[in-house]
């Protein structure tokens, strides 16, 4: 037994599964992204993953209809964008408990795109967002031939990092997470800037949805995001609200996953729902062990009232 | 002064929010080009009306059989809101809670149905108990947040179910599913066939009134919503803040466990791969609506049994899709979670009702 | 003679079932510092917080250098050239100096963050006004006092001309106080125009040139230091005659209740927060400990009560340890506490006063049997603490969150003395309430030294702890840095103390 699982390890190729593991993290770091935002803002989104069902539906709708990746894209992102804008108005402008707010959005998300999918249909197959397999980025290690929005999630990573740490809007960001107070106080609008930063997350959120339906499979099945974005909220705590920490920790629940697979594949059984829980598992034991140490945001929660 | 007594009593927000779910999901009915008033008296009819024949169960026996496990989760989650936790995973626990019930009611054979029956519901409510005291645990001993867990839990027990159900526990049969479960482990029906109208709803409704008691009568209660409302003077005040997030958490998972529990032993009498999808979602929404008052929480589940219950027939007759219901009950929940939106909405609806009167007067002068 | 900064005209604030402003009149000349006096809630920083945009007045004209002004925001405010330093800090902990300062007035091109420029600026005012402060630092790193001066800076930084002070001097050691007020008089002669709110008439009378005493939301009179004394402004500030003095016997101290050894508690921040504290508190007598906030004091009280665990040392309750981290062992063992965040800690604000008033024990009989609880018997308690503790409310069935922070104090305290009590943990027992409800409860304290319960008084505020202490111990940095005898004790010396001078201080 063991001889045949070192067996194995020497016939995997690492970097194709590095690959593997980082394709299927794009969705989980989209929603890190989004929940990094509005959080750092000091707004709890539990709702990313109805923002990514949502915006998935509609990329797969628009893309459809419009017989066009981008224009399906774009609209998926803007759908997502006005969940998000929803749970602002739940949280901020209502001060409904951000838990529950996000909860209702989660729920609210399920029941419409679930009513759409059956009321209109789901029988043809949406365009595909491309593959970067063009001469030229083919051979980039560890990213070519993967997907665009894999591209996309990476560079994300880097946009966020600087606009949270060496922008004007990043600082008044991280204030307004820390100490509403002190930013009205020296004139910065918080529940603007907090309506503002839940957009943003909203739209890597639907950025994340966009990948199910744009790049996986090309049509939409209800609850298809299965859990993705409270993973992605896992790998924001594990990565203590930062992006590049974030990445790391939603690949630390994907690498598994995709050397079981490697396994599977050299005839190792493994059942696969075994396989299938092993992202779920880790979350668990993440943030059993993190929680403790990390600092969150210190007005994370809290309604901003004068 | 309008805004005083129209807003006197705390049910209003939560009627006001279902009156302006049904009113929205009547305007996306009517751009979608159905009858809304056909659609909402079929569904009304479907749910309350129809009468039974020899092959179909009464209506309103029926919405009874849905909003039974709808009421028991609802009081399960409630529970946990009570402590400030929020508990996602009904499903998982409802699911995790069939899977056991189910087990011991094919598994044990040649026991007295009054050993065997409290047995598959014990194993059921343990079940439940053990996949929420996963969740409790961790948010009691690591500070891990409940509502990540939960959610975690759920996928882990949908694989779990599905594993021994195409596993371990497979029938010999086509269909993926368990065999069926001995007679003596059958939750049985008030009524004699076509009804289903099980021992599960008085069940749930004894879960109701030990609800209200441990709430509002216990001290274990009191302790509970001490610590949902400021667990800092909770503990100051010497309560084991972190013992009692374990004691509601697995309060709630017990009920979510019978839920399943319930459900299997008394309607499906097997366990299938996939069953009641969305049943502890929905819950989450009747919990919030109910807003941790028992009798609040068995009108929510009633309503929502009977939109769940007549949906068929509304589809069949009035021609609406039936997951129009999931339409409804979005808008319900957000507008019970921010009952500002329906308050803004409808007071200013009367306030420019009021001034254009004045206004009209001034005209005529 | 100059011409009026700022004029405000018959200014009106109504909240639900207050109004915090009525009618109120007030204006600044170029160059001068005038006082607000009045005691906690006469609606000093109500008005400051419509002067700064953070509420808009229901009534009434604001009119700056000559020309009306309506101000909606911080934002417009800060235009107009007024700048506020807010009794509770408004920085942010986690960010440097500079960031701070910077904050909503930041530069830089295409929303890139620049701040080598503001940098040298804030060390340029910093020496102007010596301020010294490191523009570097992280805020979370600097002491109270430090921290103040950069809420200066910030309000400079963005050329403050009217310049508010809310009770400044709260969280400052005498000495420090001086070097605030030679800081002010550098302001004033730069022609910045300063107000200065404050319910402590030493320091009003030691800064202002002009004062102007507020009661319930009305302008009682204006006054000049030269014209007044403290007796008078004490009795405008409350509108009859105060007694400044707490009278006691003296005390008659027993055996020893609490003893405390060689301590060692981590703040929140996991830095060391009391180092190696060991002192006794016997019966019949109350020990106070002085001490600027933040030098250890809360987490002592935190460790002493079983809310935090201490990382060394015991804790004995008349010779017995008490576990740690238990609440539940201390308030057993006959602890009460009367815990400094009423707010945090001290009640469950959606909760009504009579469950509040049981708070810890609600389990236990009479107000629980087998399980289950007797409300009737919460109720009847909670009316017979109500009435003896004179706690200004309709009925015991309202929220506590509905009254008035004096009357929700005097229920804490009610509530912590209704239990048999060996040893009473106060802490800034009286903050943020009236002075009637000051005068009530500290009788109640003393009496309960009276009657041979050990007192533990930690506060802020050292006029407190010099009129109610037999003993004083000093802290700093997380350890007493010295003891003195409550009623020889000198003021002047304990600040000294206070600051961690402890050579100077026994010269």
């Amino acid at each position: 037994m063991i001889e045949t699982l070192l067996e194995v390890l020497g016939r995997i190729d690492y970097l194709f599964l590095l690959g593997a593991s980082l394709r299927a993290a794009t969705p989980i770091v989209f929603a890190a992204l989004g929940g990094i935002f509005s959080e750092r803002s000091g707004v709890i989104n539990i709702g990313l993953e109805g923002m990514m069902l949502t915006s998935a539906y509609v990329c797969y709708k628009v893309a459809v209809l419009a017989a066009s990746p981008w224009v399906g894209l774009l609209a998926g992102v803007v759908a997502a964008v006005l969940i998000a804008l929803l749970h602002g108005v739940i949280s901020i402008r209502y001060q409904t408990n951000q838990v529950v707010s996000g909860t209702v959005i989660n729920i609210f998300a399920a029941g419409i795109t679930g009513f759409l999918f059956r009321v209109l249909g789901a029988q043809e197959s949406a365009p595909y967002l491309p593959n970067m397999n063009m001469p030229g980025v083919r051979d980039v290690p560890l990213l070519g031939n993967q997907p665009m929005l894999t591209w996309v999630m990476v560079g994300m990573v880097g946009l966020a990092t600087f606009v949270l740490f060496r922008t004007t809007w990043g600082l008044r960001t991280r204030a307004v997470g820390e100490l509403p107070r002190a930013a009205d106080t020296a004139g910065v609008p918080v529940n603007t800037i907090r309506y503002a930063n839940l957009a943003i997350g909203g739209a890597m959120a639907g950025l994340g949805g966009a990948f199910f339906t744009l790049h996986t499979v090309s049509s939409f099945t209800p609850l298809m995001t299965s859990g993705q974005g409270f993973i992605g909220l896992a790998a924001m705590i594990f990565g203590n609200w930062t992006p590049l920490p974030a990445m790391l920790a939603a690949l630390l629940f994907t690498v598994p996953q995709a050397l079981a697979g490697q396994f599977q594949m050299f005839g190792v059984p493994l059942p696969y729902q075994i396989i299938s829980t092993l992202p779920y598992v880790l979350t668990i034991i993440a943030l059993a062990g993190v929680v403790r140490r990390s600092t969150p945001p210190a007005a994370l929660g809290v309604p901003y009232a004068k | 002064m309008i805004r005083r007594w129209f807003w006197l009593g705390s049910a209003w927000p939560a009627v006001a929010s279902v009156l302006m779910a049904l009113a929205l999901a009547a305007l996306v009915m009517v751009i979608t080009g159905s009858d809304p008033l056909a659609a909402y008296g079929a569904l009304f009819q479907g749910a309350f009306l129809r009468p039974g024949t020899a092959t179909r169960p009464t209506a309103f026996f029926e919405t009874l059989v849905s909003a039974t496990p709808y009421l028991i989760l609802a009081l399960g989650i409630s529970i946990g809101f009570a402590a400030g936790l929020f508990n996602i995973g009904a499903e998982g626990q409802l699911y995790m809670g069939a899977l056991a019930s189910v087990s011991v009611g094919f598994l044990v054979k040649g026991l007295p149905w009054f050993v065997h029956l409290p047995l598959a519901i014990a194993a059921g409510v343990l079940a439940g108990v053990i996949w929420a005291g996963i969740a409790g645990w961790l948010k009691a001993t690591r500070d891990a947040p409940e509502v990540v867990t939960t959610i975690m839990l759920n996928y882990i027990a949908y694989a779990v179910v599905n594993y021994m159900v195409n596993g371990p526990l497979r029938h010999t049969g086509t269909a993926p599913r368990t065999p069926d479960i001995e007679p003596s482990a059958v939750l049985p029906t008030l009524l004699p066939p076509p009804e289903r109208l099980h021992w599960g709803l008085i069940l749930a409704i004894a879960c109701a009134v030990g609800y209200y008691l441990l709430m509002n009568r216990s001290a274990l209660g009191l302790q509970i919503r001490l610590v949902g409302e400021n667990r800092h003077a909770a503990r100051y005040a010497g309560i084991n803040v972190n013992g009692t997030y374990l004691i509601a958490m697995v309060l709630s998972g017990a009920l979510c466990g019978l839920a399943g529990a319930v459900e299997v032993l008394a309607l499906y009498r097997y366990l299938p791969t996939e069953f009641t999808v969305g049943y502890g979602f929905d819950s989450i929404a009747v919990a919030l609506l109910g807003q941790g008052n028992p009798i609040g929480i068995a009108l929510a589940a009633l309503l929502f049994g009977a939109m769940a219950n007549g949906s068929g027939f509304m589809q069949f007759s009035a021609g609406v899709s039936n997951y129009i219901i999931a339409v409804v009950q979005a808008f319900i929940i957000v507008f019970v979670a921010a009952p500002g939106i329906a308050r803004d909405v409808l007071v200013n609806w009367w306030a420019r009702r009021i001034r254009r009167k004045p206004a009209a007067q001034g005209g005529e002068a | 003679m100059s011409e009026p900064v700022l004029h405000m005209r018959n200014i009106t604030k109504r909240f639900p079932g207050v109004v915090a402003n009525d009618h109120i009149c007030f204006d600044l000349n170029k160059g001068e510092i005038h006082a607000l006096l009045g005691e906690n809630g006469a609606g000093k920083t109500t008005l400051m917080n419509i002067f700064y945009g953070l509420y808009q007045p229901d009534e009434g004209e604001i009119w700056l250098n000559g020309r009306r002004v309506t101000i909606h925001s911080p934002r417009d405010a800060i235009a107009l050239g007024i700048g506020m330093v807010h009794q509770h800090f408004t920085l942010v902990p986690t960010l440097s100096v500079t960031e701070n300062v910077i904050l909503g007035a930041e530069t830089g091109q295409l929303g890139i963050l620049d701040t080598r420029s503001p940098r040298a600026r804030v060390a340029a005012i910093a020496q102007e006004y010596g301020l010294e402060v490191d523009p570097d630092a992280l805020v979370r790193t600097l002491p109270v006092g430090v921290q103040q001066r950069v809420e200066i800076i910030k309000a400079l930084y963005r050329n403050a001309q009217v310049l508010i002070l809310d009770e400044p001097t709260a969280v400052l050691t005498p000495l420090e106080v001086e070097r605030l007020f030679a800081t002010l008089r550098a302001l004033v002669q730069r022609g910045v125009s300063i107000i200065f709110i404050s319910h402590k008439l030493k320091e009003v009378m030691a800064i202002a040139d002009r004062i102007t005493v507020l009661r319930q939301g009305r302008v009682v009179g204006s006054t000049t230091p030269a014209e007044a004394d403290e007796a008078k402004l004490a009795s405008m500030m409350v509108g009859r005659p105060v007694m400044l003095q707490v009278e006691k016997a003296p005390a008659q101290p027993g055996e020893v209740v609490l003893s405390v050894h060689n301590l060692k508690v981590m703040s929140d921040r996991r830095a060391v927060a009391v180092d190696g504290v060991s002192f006794e508190v016997r019966a019949g007598e109350i020990i106070g400990i002085a001490g600027v906030e933040g030098n250890g004091q809360s987490e002592l009280v935190e460790a002493i009560t079983g809310l935090r665990p201490p990382v060394h040392g015991e804790v004995l309750l008349c010779g017995r340890p008490l576990p740690h981290a238990l609440p539940r062992a201390a308030i057993e063992a006959g602890m009460s506490h009367v815990p400094e965040d009423r707010h945090k800690y001290g009640m469950v604000a959606q909760q009504p006063l009579f469950v509040n008033l049981v708070l810890s024990t609600f389990h236990k009989p009479p107000f629980a049997r087998r399980g289950l609880l007797s409300l009737r018997t919460m109720r009847e308690h909670a009316r017979r603490l109500i009435r003896e503790f004179d706690v200004r409310t309709p009925n015991e069935q309202v929220r506590i969150a509905s009254l008035s922070g004096g009357n929700q104090q005097k229920a804490v305290v009610a509530r912590e003395f209704s239990r048999p009590m060996r040893l009473l943990v106060a802490a800034q027992p009286t903050r943020g309430v009236d002075v009637g409800s000051i005068e009530f409860i500290h009788k109640r304290i003393v009496q309960a030294r009276d009657q041979g319960a050990a007192v533990l008084l930690v506060s802020a505020e050292l006029d407190e702890v010099m009129s109610l202490s037999d003993r004083i111990l000093v802290m700093f940095k997380g350890k007493i840095v010295g003891e003195r005898d409550g009623r020889s004790a000198d003021r002047a010396e304990i600040g000294l103390l206070m600051m961690g001078k402890a050579e100077e201080a026994s010269t």
